[in-house]
């Protein structure tokens, strides 16, 4: 085994270690987000019923389920908290003991950020889906359609690492960072397309929508693991994840050479 | 006895916005955000009614003036109430509770009015806009007497709110940790949000009667609308009370739990 592989596999260790020991919050969360589900089942069910039509913006009630089955699972794959983190290592200091390993911050926070997603993925992620499959008859719509969701759920998770990720560098140049961190959970909330789809948003909000990164990091993933873009509609979307990827990393880079050298190590 | 807590409160307002004018740029930046929180669920609302007819029973007009209400109650109780949840939680970790227990004050009191986030405060003012803004488009006849019992009834969602904080603060110092029980509290937030019409009728009895979610907004705004009669305070003020008795009862065991040893 190389250098790389060895040290990547050491921080997934890590990663899993770290849902052991808070087990009781990963428990209570576990139990927490399907019943944010069951809101958006009655609520669904209960405007299809009173409009009288099977599709509303062309989604029929089945699929406008599923969706939030897929969502919840996305949210379970992608959540991370690494601005906070890293607003805190650089507002109190601590930012050093990352700075004495021999591995990039990026990367090592990246790796235990897939390490975790791929532990929530086999904990939570499939049993939702098959839980889906069997309570709200979630279906695969084809295998083509699956890859291509798993690569695009793969890049959301690193998209959606580095944007965060930026956020939190704007600590070196605050004396706090709660308020910002608070602006982007609700703006990214809105904007991702986790609490409804995007599709009911305004034409024009949509088109300014897909410039913007937010919705390649859950809506656009869930809309092709139901099968509604076409494959080149999905590589689309693939390509954009790619590109705002290489932005944000780039970006990423930037900042962090700058705030570093602003960084005393010595906390606020 | 009342006074003693009011001057408290007002010692700790005054510490908050001291603490806040410090950092100004980041208290304006938690209004903004927890205005956009607040925006969140009219615009979903407003989305929903520009493509289908709504929630059954529901006019667009009348949803805002719930979602209005449901914003006022949860931003009334981020602003005073909510804030306790941390306290406790950093008290049991540090075993410093005992600070609290020897002051001259009701720990439970001394508690209550001490935990102030003024940061939280947008969501209030989204409330009170929706809920102004709803009454003028409906342009519906309120009798004066359904805006008595809308009040009567918000009071009791503040005390099933306050309820739900002690009960969480109490299984906090039980367990010795945070274990992500605010978790339960947001989930049970979002129920609040719609109206129990949605949910069905085992839930309604449960929202009505074991779990009374539904005096958070529903009840208070159905009766404003004249929707349901008087009685409907009699039927949901009960489970409030009982559900304030036994937040109290759980937080006095968690007081003959506690020890100073932290967690």
């Amino acid at each position: 085994m190389n250098k790389w592989t060895e040290t990547n596999l050491g921080i997934l260790r890590l990663s899993f270690k770290d849902f052991f020991v808070y087990r009781w919050d990963f428990l209570v969360w576990t139990i927490a987000q399907p019943l944010m589900l069951v809101i958006f089942y009655f609520l669904w069910t209960s405007v299809y019923a009173h409009s009288g039509t099977g599709i509303i913006q062309g989604f029929t009630l089945q699929q406008m389920i599923n969706y939030y089955v897929i969502i919840m699972v996305l949210r379970f794959i992608i959540s991370t908290n690494i601005d906070r983190w890293t607003a805190d290592k650089i507002l109190n200091g601590t930012l050093t003991k990352d700075l004495a390993k021999p591995i990039t911050y990026y990367r090592f926070w990246l790796v235990r950020t897939i390490g975790g997603s791929l532990f929530l993925t086999l904990t939570m992620g499939i049993p939702m889906l098959v839980m889906g499959m069997i309570f709200f008859g979630l279906n695969i719509s084809s295998l083509v359609n699956l890859l291509l969701f798993l690569v695009s759920a793969l890049l959301a998770i690193i998209l959606n690492f580095t944007l965060i990720l930026d956020f939190g560098l704007s600590a070196f140049w605050l004396q706090r960072y709660g308020g910002l961190s608070s602006v982007r959970y609700a703006i990214f909330g809105l904007l991702n397309g986790s609490v409804i789809p995007l599709v009911l948003f305004p034409q024009a909000l949509q088109k300014v929508l897909t410039f913007l990164p937010m919705q390649y990091t859950m809506y656009s993933p869930a809309r092709i693991f139901l099968g509604n873009y076409t494959v080149m509609q999905s590589l689309f979307v693939i390509l954009m994840q790619f590109i705002w990827i290489a932005i944000l990393f780039i970006f990423h880079r930037l900042v962090w050479e700058r705030g570093i050298r602003r960084f005393a190590g010595v906390g606020s | 006895m009342i006074s003693k807590y009011i001057k408290l409160w007002l010692s700790w307002f005054k510490l908050e916005i001291e603490g806040d004018m410090a950092y100004r740029m980041n208290f304006l930046l938690h209004l903004i955000a927890g205005s956009i929180f607040s925006v969140i669920s009219p615009l979903i609302m407003y989305f929903i009614y520009n493509s289908s007819r709504g929630i059954p029973g529901w006019s667009f007009w009348e949803i805002m003036l719930f979602v209005g209400t449901t914003n006022l109650v949860w931003g009334f109780c981020s602003f005073v109430f909510f804030p306790m949840i941390p306290i406790c939680i950093s008290y049991v970790q540090q075993g410093t509770f005992d600070r609290v227990m020897i002051r001259p004050f009701n720990p439970l009191g001394f508690l209550t009015f001490s935990s102030i986030e003024l940061n939280e405060i947008g969501g209030l003012f989204v409330g009170v806009t929706l809920i102004s803004t709803a009454l003028i488009k409906l342009k519906t006849i309120i009798l004066f007497s359904n805006i008595i019992y809308y009040i009567i009834l918000i009071i009791l969602a503040l005390l099933f709110i306050y309820s739900l904080i002690v009960l969480t603060s109490a299984m906090c110092f039980i367990a010795v940790k945070n274990f992500g029980i605010h978790a339960f509290i947001e989930a049970i937030g979002a129920y609040t949000e719609y109206p129990l019409t949605i949910y069905g009728p085992t839930l309604n009895f449960v929202f009505t009667f074991i779990l009374p979610v539904g005096i958070a907004s529903f009840y208070p705004v159905s009766i404003l609308l004249g929707k349901v009669g008087f009685s409907s305070i009699a039927i949901i003020a009960l489970p409030v009370f009982a559900m304030f008795g036994f937040s109290l009862f759980i937080w006095s065991i968690a007081m003959k739990k506690y020890s100073s040893a932290g967690g």
